[in-house]
C-alpha cells in the first residue's frame, strides 16, 4: 500500500528532477527554464501572477460553467428528441472545429471590450467533450431502471430526472476532468483577442521579451491549475462514491447503418441547415460583410482556381504532418496503456507525468517544442502527438480495465501469461475505448496543428488563416474555416467507419 | 387511498401474443387467453426462456402486445400503471445503485406520487429481513438481499396488482421459507391480485391459489391447476400435478 | 454602436452654452456632455501607445468632449473589423495592412501617421553584422515566411538578389539568432533588439526605412462614413493624440512611468519599456522631418505607393486623407 501511494509522488519528483537536469543541459539556449528559476520568478512576481491568474481563471471558470451548461442542454435535447442527434452532433463537431483565428475577431467585435471573448472561447473549448460524455452517460441506463419508471406510468421526463440525470454523473465527472485544462487554454487564447491582463497576456509578453523563465513560470501556473482542477474533480467523484472513473465510450453517430441513399440525403440536409444557420447568424448580428463572410461569398471566392489552389496547397501542407502526428499519438497512448498493464503499478508513476504534459497550455509548448525540434516534420508531428496522446492513453487504460473479472479468471486458470491475456482478452476489450478516443482526437489534432502553425511554424492552413486575417483577406479566411470543418467531419466519419469495421470482427457485442 | 382498496377486477389476457422483431423474429409468447382472478395469487411455471417474463411485462404494460389485449376491468395496464396500481419485482432486482435500500423503496412512493411514509418503509425493510441495511447501497448487498429489497419496493405502494418475477431466485432456503410464510398473507390481507413467476414447483404450490403451467417457447397454457386447500395433502397433490404436466411437456 | 444622438445633443449643448456665455463662466462644454468613442490599438498595452495614455491621463480628450476607450489588440485581434463594425471610431493600423483591407472592400482612409519610419529592421550580432542591405548576401535570415514580400521589396530597392539570402522560417523570437541557427532576423527595431539588450546581448539593427523601405506604420484609420459624419469627433480624437505624443516626445521616461502605473497587471518590464520608448522616438519624430506628429507629406505618400507596389499592392493616393490633421493643426 505504501509502495503504491509513493508512486505518484515519485513520479512528480522524477519529473522535476528530469526537468531541472534538462534546463541545466540547455542553459543559454533560451528554451528551457528549470524548476528552481521558475520558483524564484514566481516568488518575485507573486502579485503580478496572482492578478493575471485571477483574471484568466475567472474567465475560464465562467467559460467552464457556460460551456458545460450548454453541453448539458444539447445532450438533454438529444436524449429527449433522438431525431435531432445527427444534426446536433455534426453541428457541435463543426462549431468545435472552428479555428479561433476566425472566431476570435468576430467575438471581439460582438462583445466590444471586456471578457466576453475569453469566456466564450473557454466555453467553446469545453462543451464538445462534455457533450459527448453526457450523451453516452445519459444513455448508459439499463432497461430495468427505465422499466421501473414506466411501471408507475411515468414518462421520459421522469426517467431523465430520476434515472438518467444521476446515472450520467460518473460520465459527466470524467468529461469535466477533460474539460478543465481546455477551459484554461480557451481563456488564455481568448486574451489574444485583446485583453489588459491575464496569463495569456503574460505569456505573449514573456515570449516576445525572450523571457524564458517567465514563459515557463506562466506555463507552470496554468498547468498547476489544470492539474488541480483535474484532481479536484477526480476527488469529487470518489467522494460521491462513483468508484473508478468510467470510460467515455462515445456512441458512434446514430443511423450509421442506414441505407446509403438515406444518409446522403440526410448529410445534404444537415449541410444546408448549417449553411442557413451561418447566414442567418451573421445577418442577425448585423456583422459587416467585410470580415463576416457568408456562404455565398465563400462559394464565389472558391470559384477562382488561384484561390482554390492556395487553399488546397496549404491544407495539404497541414494534413501531411497532422495525420502521422494523429496516428503516433493514438498508437503511443494505446501502446503505453498496454505496456502499463504488463507492468502493473507503474501507472501511478506515469499518470502524473501524463497529466502534467497534457496540462501545459499548447500556446506555450508549441513554440518551445518547435524551437527544440525544429519547424519541420518532427516538431509538428510531436506536438500533435502530445495533444492526442493523453486522452487516448486514459481511455485505453480504462478500456483495458474493462475486461470482465471472469474472463481474467478463466485465463488465469489456464495459467496464461500476462501478455496472452493482454492480446487475447484485454486488447479486444479496449478497442471500443480506443476508437472513442480516436474520434474525439480528430478535432483535438486539428486544433493542435492549426495553433502550432499559427504561433510557431508559420506554415500550412493555420498560418494561412493568420496571414489572411492580418491582410483582411477574409474570403480566404472563411474558405479555410470551411475547409477545416470539412476535413474534421470527413476524418470523423472515416474513423467511425474503421471503428465499425474492426469492432464488427473483434467486439461485435459493442455494436448494440 | 383508492389503491388500498381490494382489487375488484380480474385481469383478462385475450389472444395475447408477443414476437420480438428483428431480421429473424422470436415468438416469445403464443396467443394465450388467461384470466387472473381478482384478489388471487397465481403462479406461472414453465421452462427457462419460455416467455414467462414476457407475459409479466405485457401485463405490466412494459411491452406492447403483438396481438391481443390485456384488460383490467375497463382499464389497460397503462391506465392502471398511471394511477400507481401496479407493483413489480424484477428478475434482476433493478435497484438504482446510487440510492440506499431505503432510498430505493422510497423512490417507488415518489414515482407513484404517494406521500413519503418512513414508518411503512421501515416496516417493509424489517419484513424482508433487511434490518440494519436500510442505508446500504445495492453494491454492498448480496443477490438475495437485493431481491428482497426489490420485493419491499414492489409492496410499498400497496398496489392492486403485484407481479413477482422469480422474487426468491437467489434467496436461501430458510429465508425463502420465512418470506413465503410472511409475505403472501400481507398481500392477501390487502386483497391484492398477485402473479408470481417461479422455477420452484413447491413454491408455486405453497404460495398461490392456482398454478398455470406454460409450454416451452413460445409459451402457451398447458395446465391450469387450482390449489384448493392449505393442507399438506392438498399441497402434495398440487405438486404432483404440476410436475407431471411439466414432465409431459418436456 | 455609439449613437449619433448624444453627438448632436452635445453640439446643441455646446453651441447653446457658448451663446449663453456659459463658457465665459468657466464651465467647459465637455463637462456638460461627453461622447463615448473607442480607439482600437494594434497590440497589447505598452509604451507603444504611451502618447494615447498621456492624452487620456491629462484630459486632452475630455477637453474635446470625448471619452475615449483604449481597446487593446493582440495576436488574434485585427484592427480593421472593429473599425468597420463601428465598435471603434479610429484604429491603429499600418499602410500595408490598411491598403490590403481597402483592396478587400473596407472603406478606410489613413488620417494620420504615428510612425513616419517603418519599424521593420534587420537585427544581427556585432561579430557578423548586417549594416547595409548588401551585407545580407550569403546570410541566413530568420523570419516568418509571410514576410517574404517585405524582404523582396528591400532587395529590389537595393539591387540585392534575394536568392543570395537563405531564408530560415522562424517564429517571432530572438532565440534562433542567439543559438546561431540564423545570422540575422527580420523584426521590429523596437522589440526583439530591445529584448536582446535586456538579456545583455548587444545587437546591430539596420532600419529598413533607412534603405528605401517606405511604409507608414502605426497609422490612424477611420471609415469614410465616420470622416464624413463624425468629423468633429475624429478630429478631436486626433487632437488629443497630437497633444499626448508631444508630451511623450518631451519625456519618454515619464511616459513610461505613466504606462506602468496605468497597467500594473500587464507584466511590463520597466527597463524594457523605458528602452522601447526611447527607440520609438526616431521612428515617430525623425531628425530629417520637420513635420509635426502625425503629419505626412505628398512625397512620403508617393514613396509609400512605390514600396507598396513592390509588396504587390496597387494603391492610390486617396487612401490618405490629411484634411483632418489639417483641421487639427489649423
Ligand atoms: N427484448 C427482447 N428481444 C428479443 N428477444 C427477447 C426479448 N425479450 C425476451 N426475448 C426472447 O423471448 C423468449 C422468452 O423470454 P422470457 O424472458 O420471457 O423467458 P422466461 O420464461 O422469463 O425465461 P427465464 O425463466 O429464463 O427467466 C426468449 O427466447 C428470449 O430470448
Ligand atoms: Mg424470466
Amino acid at each position: 500500500m505504501i509502495y503504491r501511494a509513493a508512486f505518484p509522488l515519485l513520479g512528480v519528483l522524477a519529473t522535476i528532477t528530469l526537468w531541472e537536469a534538462l534546463s541545466v543541459l540547455n542553459a543559454g539556449s533560451f528554451v528551457i527554464a528549470g524548476p528552481v528559476d521558475v520558483a524564484l520568478w514566481l516568488r518575485a512576481n507573486a502579485s503580478l501572477v496572482g492578478h493575471a491568474s485571477a483574471a484568466t481563471l475567472s474567465a475560464a471558470f465562467w467559460g467552464f460553467v457556460w460551456g458545460n451548461l450548454a453541453a448539458g442542454a444539447i445532450a438533454i435535447l438529444v436524449i429527449v428528441l433522438p431525431r435531432t442527434e445527427r444534426f446536433i452532433s455534426f453541428a457541435a463537431l463543426v462549431i468545435f472545429c472552428l479555428p479561433i483565428v476566425a472566431t476570435g475577431p468576430i467575438l471581439r467585435v460582438l462583445y466590444g471590450t471586456g471578457t466576453g471573448p475569453q469566456i466564450t472561447l473557454a466555453a467553446l473549448a469545453v462543451y464538445y467533450t462534455t457533450y459527448l460524455a453526457l450523451v453516452v452517460g445519459l444513455r448508459a441506463v439499463p432497461t430495468g431502471w427505465t422499466d421501473l419508471v414506466h411501471l408507475y406510468g411515468r414518462g421520459p421526463l421522469t426517467i431523465l430526472r430520476v434515472v438518467r440525470a444521476r446515472a450520467c454523473a460518473p460520465y459527466l465527472l470524467a468529461g469535466l476532468q477533460i474539460a478543465a485544462p481546455a477551459a484554461v487554454l480557451g481563456a488564455m487564447v481568448g486574451e489574444f483577442t485583446g485583453a489588459e491582463r491575464g496569463l495569456g497576456v503574460l505569456t505573449l509578453r514573456a515570449m516576445a521579451g525572450l523571457d524564458v523563465v517567465a514563459t515557463w513560470s506562466i506555463a507552470v501556473v496554468a498547468a498547476t491549475v489544470s492539474i488541480l482542477a483535474y484532481l479536484g474533480i477526480g476527488a469529487l467523484s470518489r467522494l460521491r462514491g462513483e468508484g473508478p472513473p468510467v470510460l467515455i465510450l462515445s456512441t458512434g453517430s446514430p443511423g450509421a447503418r442506414d441505407p446509403f441513399l438515406r444518409r446522403m440525403v440526410e448529410a445534404i440536409g444537415i449541410t444546408l441547415l448549417l449553411l442557413l444557420i451561418w447566414q442567418v447568424a451573421m445577418d442577425a448580428f448585423g456583422l459587416s460583410q467585410f470580415f463576416a463572410k457568408r456562404p455565398g461569398d465563400v462559394l464565389t471566392y472558391l470559384g477562382d482556381p488561384v484561390a482554390r489552389n492556395t487553399l488546397l496547397g496549404a491544407l495539404w501542407e497541414t494534413l501531411i504532418w497532422t495525420v502521422p502526428g494523429y496516428a503516433a499519438g493514438l498508437v503511443l497512448g494505446a501502446g503505453l496503456a498496454a505496456a502499463l498493464t504488463l507492468l502493473p503499478g507503474t501507472a501511478g508513476l506515469i499518470m502524473p507525468l501524463a497529466v502534467m504534459f497534457r496540462s501545459v497550455p499548447i500556446i506555450t509548448t508549441a513554440p518551445l517544442l518547435v524551437l527544440a525540434l525544429g519547424r519541420g516534420a518532427t516538431g509538428t508531428i510531436t506536438i500533435v502527438a502530445i495533444m492526442i496522446f493523453f486522452p487516448s492513453f486514459v481511455a485505453c487504460l480504462h478500456g483495458l480495465a474493462q475486461t470482465p473479472g471472469q474472463v481474467r479468471d478463466v485465463f488465469a486458470s489456464y495459467g496464461a501469461s500476462r501478455l496472452r491475456l493482454l492480446v487475447s482478452a484485454q486488447i479486444p476489450a479496449m478497442l471500443p475505448a480506443f476508437f472513442a478516443s480516436a474520434r474525439m482526437a480528430v478535432p483535438a489534432a486539428l486544433l493542435a496543428v492549426t495553433t502550432t502553425e499559427w504561433l510557431a511554424t508559420g506554415r500550412g492552413i493555420g498560418a494561412l488563416m493568420a496571414l489572411t486575417s492580418s491582410t483582411s483577406d477574409y474570403n480566404m479566411l472563411w474558405s479555410a474555416v470551411v475547409a477545416v470543418a470539412l476535413v474534421a467531419v470527413a476524418a470523423y466519419l472515416l474513423v467511425e467507419r474503421a471503428e465499425r469495421w474492426i469492432l464488427s470482427s473483434y467486439a461485435a457485442e459493442q455494436l448494440a | 387511498m383508492h389503491n388500498n382498496d381490494m382489487a375488484t377486477h380480474d385481469i383478462i389476457a385475450s389472444g395475447l401474443s408477443k414476437s420480438f422483431g428483428g431480421a429473424s423474429p422470436v415468438d416469445a409468447l403464443a396467443p394465450v387467453d388467461i384470466t387472473f382472478h381478482a384478489g388471487q395469487t397465481t403462479a406461472l411455471v414453465g421452462p427457462s426462456g419460455c416467455g414467462k417474463s414476457t407475459l409479466l411485462r405485457l401485463i405490466a404494460g412494459l411491452e406492447t402486445p403483438t396481438k391481443g389485449t390485456v384488460m383490467i376491468g375497463d382499464e389497460t395496464p397503462r391506465d392502471l400503471a398511471h394511477r400507481g396500481g401496479i407493483g413489480m419485482a424484477f428478475q434482476d432486482a433493478s435497484l438504482l445503485p446510487w440510492r440506499s435500500v431505503h432510498g430505493n423503496i422510497a423512490l417507488a412512493l415518489q414515482l407513484a406520487r404517494q406521500p413519503f411514509d418512513a414508518a411503512a418503509i421501515d416496516d417493509l425493510i424489517a419484513l424482508v429481513g433487511l434490518e440494519g441495511f436500510a442505508d446500504a447501497r445495492p453494491a454492498a448487498l448480496s443477490g438475495g438481499m437485493r431481491q428482497r429489497a426489490a420485493i419491499a419496493r414492489c409492496l410499498v405502494t400497496s398496489p392492486e396488482l403485484i407481479l413477482l418475477d422469480e422474487p426468491f431466485g437467489a434467496v436461501d432456503e430458510l429465508t425463502r421459507a420465512r418470506l413465503g410464510s410472511e409475505l403472501p398473507p400481507l398481500w392477501r390481507a390487502r386483497g391484492t391480485t398477485a402473479i408470481l413467476v417461479t422455477h420452484s414447483i413447491a413454491e408455486a404450490v405453497t404460495l398461490s391459489d392456482r398454478v398455470i403451467v406454460l409450454s416451452p417457447r413460445p409459451a402457451s397454457v398447458i395446465a391450469d391447476i387450482a390449489v384448493e386447500g392449505r393442507t399438506t395433502a392438498d399441497i402434495e397433490n398440487g405438486m404432483d400435478a404440476v410436475s407431471r404436466t411439466l414432465a409431459a411437456a418436456a | 454602436m455609439t449613437s449619433f444622438t448624444p453627438l448632436t445633443r452635445r453640439h446643441v449643448l455646446s453651441t447653446g452654452a457658448a451663446t449663453l456665455g456659459l463658457g465665459a463662466l468657466g464651465i467647459s462644454p465637455a463637462i456638460a456632455q461627453t461622447t463615448d468613442v473607442a480607439l482600437q490599438l494594434s497590440w497589447l498595452h505598452s509604451v507603444q501607445f504611451a502618447g494615447s495614455y498621456i492624452a487620456q491621463e491629462r484630459g486632452f480628450w475630455r477637453d474635446e468632449g470625448l471619452n475615449v476607450a483604449l481597446n487593446p489588440g493582440g495576436p488574434n485581434a485585427p484592427v480593421e473589423p472593429p473599425v468597420v463594425a463601428g465598435r471603434a471610431l479610429v484604429g491603429i493600423s499600418a499602410a500595408d495592412y490598411a491598403s490590403a483591407a481597402v483592396a478587400q472592400g473596407a472603406p478606410f482612409k489613413i488620417i494620420g501617421v504615428a510612425m513616419k519610419k517603418n519599424p521593420f529592421a534587420i537585427a544581427s550580432l556585432p561579430a557578423n553584422a548586417v549594416r547595409t542591405p548588401a551585407d545580407l548576401v550569403g546570410k541566413r535570415i530568420g523570419m516568418a515566411i509571410a514576410n517574404t514580400p517585405v524582404l523582396q521589396a528591400l532587395c529590389t530597392l537595393n539591387d540585392v538578389d534575394i536568392n543570395d539570402i537563405e531564408i530560415v522560417p522562424t517564429q517571432y523570437d530572438a532565440a534562433p539568432l542567439l543559438n546561431g541557427q540564423v545570422d540575422c532576423l527580420l523584426c521590429w527595431a523596437t522589440d526583439l533588439p530591445v529584448a536582446m539588450a535586456m538579456q545583455g546581448v548587444e545587437s546591430v539593427t539596420m532600419l529598413m526605412a533607412d534603405h528605401g523601405y517606405s511604409v507608414h506604420s502605426q497609422t490612424y484609420i477611420a471609415t469614410i462614413d465616420s470622416i464624413a459624419n463624425r468629423r468633429s469627433d475624429v478630429v478631436g480624437l486626433l487632437r488629443g493624440e497630437v497633444l499626448g505624443w508631444a508630451e511623450y516626445e518631451a519625456d519618454t521616461d515619464a511616459a513610461t512611468d505613466l504606462t506602468l502605473a496605468m497597467f500594473p497587471d500587464a507584466g511590463l518590464d520597466p527597463a524594457t519599456q523605458r528602452e522601447q520608448a526611447r527607440r520609438q522616438i526616431p521612428l515617430m519624430f525623425p531628425d530629417d522631418a520637420s513635420d509635426p506628429f502625425g503629419w505626412f507629406t505628398q512625397e512620403s505618400v508617393a514613396a509609400n505607393i512605390e514600396t507598396l507596389a513592390l509588396l504587390g499592392r496597387d494603391v492610390s493616393p486617396d487612401l490618405w486623407d490629411r484634411s483632418l490633421l489639417e483641421d487639427v493643426y489649423a
